[in-house]
């Protein structure tokens, strides 16, 4: 009998149904102030949405067939909802919708590439063995996998703000405001390094470092550009 | 007076002890009349500028020459300190002559508020968001790169900081700071725990240019030990072939 069946039958039972695939929600206590989502999941192929919801929803599937064993559970108090489970050995796809003004901390390792569009806030993502996409977002933020690409599409830096985005393995490609101001300290090993601003370049601080680097000043801002991959190129675009 | 009392009495200002850390400060308070007097310095000042309407304490550059960067809550407090700094020597100056103190030495006061700034950055360190403790970091280096005691820190932070955008932060700052690289053997130790490949890339090259004393058997030993192509490869690269 197929897992399907079973799940048709047990629902008959009234019995606990194992979730192949589900829907959560939950409300934010102050839906006018910013709200922090904490994913800490391994192996979930992870998308985060912005929207014009009051509450987090979370949707995910275990594609595998017969992968019952699924316990993901959004957890909430005040502004702050939490998805954790270090446990999980099951590949999951996961899309979770957030308030546009989200504060993300994000961390997943071998699943698959990240997705992040359309949120604004102290953005801090780690994945691993899969890339890292960024589009439509806005704040602070702190990007780190490896053996993937990092593209992120940044439409406004807080002031003062941090761009930092690490990978090994992978290209680095950023998109940042025309109005981006701040030291820039873009490396990769081997890999070329391109810039639409115009940088006022000046030698690193300090030792000499080794492999292609990009440093110096855009504007006179105090925003902060760090970029580092080894064996492939980086490329800074201006809006 | 220690730092550690003036980082409690102006955290406890601004609200942020715990009752438990709250207790404790109000129990040193019982016992030590200097410290009460520095709490009621700092407080006078933090009131005054309540009291004439302002919701910010007027931008202070704290750190760097680079104009208005923010770190939020904890430029608030940096600003307040220096404040209260300039506060409490001027009180000192005025009210309580013949304690043998500087007073008003300029000396002095640059001193002390060097002292308070590094503390509001080591404070930082300690912050839940990463983003703030690379702006720390940024901070420290910026204020005393060649600093032993902020070496110290920024080095604890390469070896335990949870982030990897923190900890390539912590080694730009050290990068910044040539004359405080690590023994190698250290490097060698931090570079066989280290689990992120860009981080160990990283390394690599900040061993090749810090080149301390072993420098060249420990890039050996790693690009024959490392786990990732990449890493052995660099090291290859860096001793020029020589592995």
């Amino acid at each position: 009998m197929t897992v399907r069946r079973w799940v048709w039958l047990l629902s008959l039972l009234a019995l606990p149904v194992p979730a192949l695939g589900a829907t959560q929600e939950v409300r934010l206590a102050d839906p006018g102030a910013a709200a922090q989502v904490v994913f800490r999941v391994p192996y979930a192929v992870l998308e985060v949405v912005g929207s014009d919801r009051d509450g987090v929803r979370m949707t995910y599937d275990a594609p595998e067939e017969g992968d019952a064993r699924v316990h993901l559970r959004l957890t909430a108090q005040g502004n702050r909802v939490e998805a954790v489970d270090p446990g999980n050995a099951h590949l999951l796809k996961v899309r979770i919708e957030v308030p546009r003004r989200t504060d993300l901390r994000l961390e997943t390792s071998n699943g698959g590439p990240l997705r992040i569009v359309g949120v604004e806030g102290v953005l801090e993502v780690v994945n691993s063995n899969a890339g890292v996409e960024l589009t439509d977002v806005a704040g602070s933020i702190a990007v780190s996998t490896s053996n993937g690409p990092i593209v992120a599409d940044v439409t406004r830096v807080d002031p003062g703000g941090t761009v930092s985005l690490v990978t090994s393995n992978g290209r680095i490609e950023v998109t940042l405001p025309a109005d981006f101001a701040g030291r820039v300290l873009a490396e990769s090993d081997t890999g070329p390094i391109e810039s639409d601003f115009r940088v006022r370049v000046e030698a690193p601080r300090g030792l000499p470092r080794p492999g292609r680097v990009l440093s110096g000043q855009i504007g006179s801002g105090a925003g902060l550009l760090r970029l580092r991959t080894n064996n492939a190129g980086i490329q800074i675009h201006r809006r | 007076m220690s730092e550690h009392e003036d980082r409690d009495i102006i955290l406890d200002l601004f609200g942020e002890l715990d009752e438990t850390e709250h207790a404790d400060l109000e129990e040193r308070l019982a016992t030590a009349p200097e410290l009460r007097r520095r709490r009621a310095r700092f407080h006078a000042v933090i009131e005054r500028y309540r009291s004439e309407g302002e919701e910010e304490p007027p931008p202070v550059r704290i750190a760097s020459s680079r104009p208005g960067r923010s770190t939020g809550w904890l430029l608030r407090i940096a600003a307040m300190l220096l404040v209260a700094s300039l506060a409490f020597f001027a009180g000192r100056a005025t009210r309580e002559p013949g304690t043998g103190e500087p007073g008003g030495d300029l000396d002095a006061l640059t001193m002390e508020t060097a002292r308070l700034r590094r503390q509001v950055a080591l404070l930082a360190l300690q912050q839940r968001r990463a983003t703030e403790r690379i702006a720390a970091i940024e901070d420290l280096a910026a204020q005393a790169p060649g600093d032993p005691a902020l070496a110290g820190a920024l080095w604890r932070s390469l070896r335990d900081d949870p982030s990897v955008n923190v900890r390539l932060a912590a080694l730009d700052a050290l990068f910044s700071a040539p004359g405080i690289a690590p023994p190698s053997a250290d490097v060698e130790r931090l570079l066989a725990s280290e689990p992120e490949t860009a981080m160990r890339l990283a390394l690599v090259g900040w061993l090749a240019a810090a080149q301390p004393a072993g420098w060249e058997e420990a890039l050996r030993e790693v690009g024959e030990s490392d786990e990732s192509t990449a890493v052995r490869s660099r090291v290859r690269e860096l001793l020029g072939g020589v592995a």
